[in-house]
């Protein structure tokens, strides 16, 4: 009998223990979810066009971080649901189709000038005053397409955005031949001459296999970004790899994202503003509206 | 000062819980796909390790065997991993939220995880010294950590190596560990 009394306290002593220690480390540990809504926004591609159905890539960010689903950005197409995977540890569904962001355009000639548009516009990218016409500054229009409906005369379509498949200076140079220019390539057989003969002390074959799969965010931690591009790892490599098709195609692409990346901050900024100015336009007419009624107050005659 | 470093090591390499005595393997397989993770899980889980292993002892020779309860240790020991499991999550949670995002279910799950438990089990029958069972705790925590971000630095170079068909993912993995705890193997013999 004394031996189960002894058992029975033990075992709800341990209890009452770890229950009081977790209540208390409840009460003093916040989780802190700011952190994780800034790191899915950061990989949102910041058009505000609110396909997802959440009026904006914070929120929709934040919804993310309460457990929506990742792979609803039309915008990011599957590049961004596999980033946000990655981050996540989530898998991400069949994703939307990538599409590259169009450009809105005003058909100046059928505009009447009603301004229904321009609020619509979440970056603030169409300009003009009522009963003028409008158009929209193609640079920082994101495609979002939230114009198009608010139009009476349909005077609004996204066109295909004009864009330069490699965003960095052109350089003229000789291209740099394989070893053996007509023949084809066999496999890697680490012989590790490209890293030898590279200038810049990189290690092309690795870099080779991460640029071969498409994966350029961990090439560029390899040094991707450093490559010059000499093509001396073609020019030494005996299985005749064409290394440096790769090492363009990995820096374009890289150069790409960065090029991305910052039109996404602009864009951010600028809904940011947007956001801003209709609160404050908000409450200002609040302020008027508080003022008439107490002006109404103080004449009782209209009563 | 050589006893508690004969029995670091020994825990550490000789008899690694994942590669030699095969304990802790779902972790070991489930998240060492990319290195990021697979740190986070392997310092979660060392972290787990030590101090529930160092309670265990206290819990065990304060209060079972002066009641004369030993025969109690395995739900007791469990239940102290299990709150203690818990205040981690808790702990990280507020500190690094992308890192419970990530580590999402294997977190809890390290609480079933028989390596954790194991340690404290063994510690106990091996009736250590407090300060003993602490390095050997420490010694096993290292120990899975160092495994884990092993095979996943070797998990994220299969990725992109040329693998036949048949053998892509899991099972290269397996062969992939398999070969890494020959290498283990080698350790035998060499303290304690």
């Amino acid at each position: 009998m004394t031996e189960v009394l002894s058992v029975l306290g033990v075992i709800g002593a341990l209890g009452a223990v770890a229950g009081l220690a977790l209540a208390w480390a409840d009460r003093r540990f916040m989780p802190d979810r700011d952190r994780v809504v800034d790191a899915i926004d950061a990989l949102l591609p910041q058009t505000q066009c609110a396909q997802c159905g959440y009026p904006g890539c914070r929120p929709y960010a934040r919804a993310i971080a309460a457990g929506a689903a990742i792979d609803l950005c039309p915008p990011g197409g599957p590049e961004t649901a596999l980033a946000l995977g990655r981050l996540l540890g989530r898998e991400a569904g069949a994703p939307p189709a990538p599409q590259h962001p169009p450009v809105a355009r005003i058909d100046e000639t059928r505009c009447i000038g009603c301004y229904l548009c321009v609020p619509a516009c979440p970056v603030d990218a169409i300009v003009g005053a009522p009963q003028l016409m409008h158009t929209v500054l193609s640079e920082p229009c994101t495609g979002c397409g939230l114009c198009v409906a608010p139009c009476p005369v349909d005077c609004i379509e996204l066109v295909p955005r004009p864009v330069a498949e490699d965003p960095r200076p052109v350089r003229i140079m000789a291209r740099p031949r394989n070893r053996w220019p007509d023949e084809a390539e066999s496999p890697c057989i680490r012989c590790g001459l490209c890293a030898e003969s590279c200038p810049e002390l990189l290690q092309p074959q690795e870099l080779f296999w991460y640029a071969r799969d498409g994966d350029f965010d961990t090439a560029a931690t390899h040094g991707l970004d450093r490559c010059i591009e000499c093509g001396l790892c073609n020019q030494v490599c005996p299985s005749n790899i064409d290394l440096l098709t790769r090492f363009t195609r990995g820096r374009q692409a890289l150069a790409v994202q960065s090029r991305q990346a910052v039109e996404a901050a602009e864009a951010r900024a600028r809904f940011e503003r947007h956001e801003a100015r209709l609160a404050a336009r908000a409450a200002e007419r609040e302020t008027r509206r508080r003022n008439r009624l107490e002006r109404a107050a103080e004449r009782p005659w209209q009563q | 000062m050589d006893e508690l470093g004969l029995i670091l090591i020994g825990a550490l390499l000789v008899n690694n819980f994942v590669l030699v005595q095969f304990l802790g393997l779902c972790p070991f397989m489930g998240m060492s796909g990319r290195y990021p993770p697979a740190l986070a899980m392997g310092f979660a889980t060392a972290f787990v390790l030590t101090l529930s292993a160092a309670v265990s002892h206290v819990v065990y020779h304060l209060v079972l065997v002066p009641l004369d309860l030993e025969f109690l240790r395995i739900i007791v020991f469990i239940t102290v991993i299990a709150s203690i499991v818990q205040f981690t999550e808790r702990v990280l949670r507020a500190t690094s939220p992308l890192v419970y995002e990530v580590l999402g279910l294997y977190l809890p799950l390290i609480t079933s995880n028989c390596a954790v438990l194991a340690v404290a089990l063994l510690a106990v029958g091996q009736s250590l010294s407090f300060l003993q069972t602490l390095v050997y705790s420490l010694g096993a925590a290292l120990g899975f950590a160092l495994v884990m971000v092993l095979f996943a630095a070797l998990r994220e170079r299969l990725e992109h190596a040329t693998v036949p068909a048949a053998f892509r993912g899991v099972p290269i993995a397996l062969v992939t560990a398999g070969i890494l705890s020959l290498g283990f193997m080698g350790f035998t013999g060499m303290a304690g």
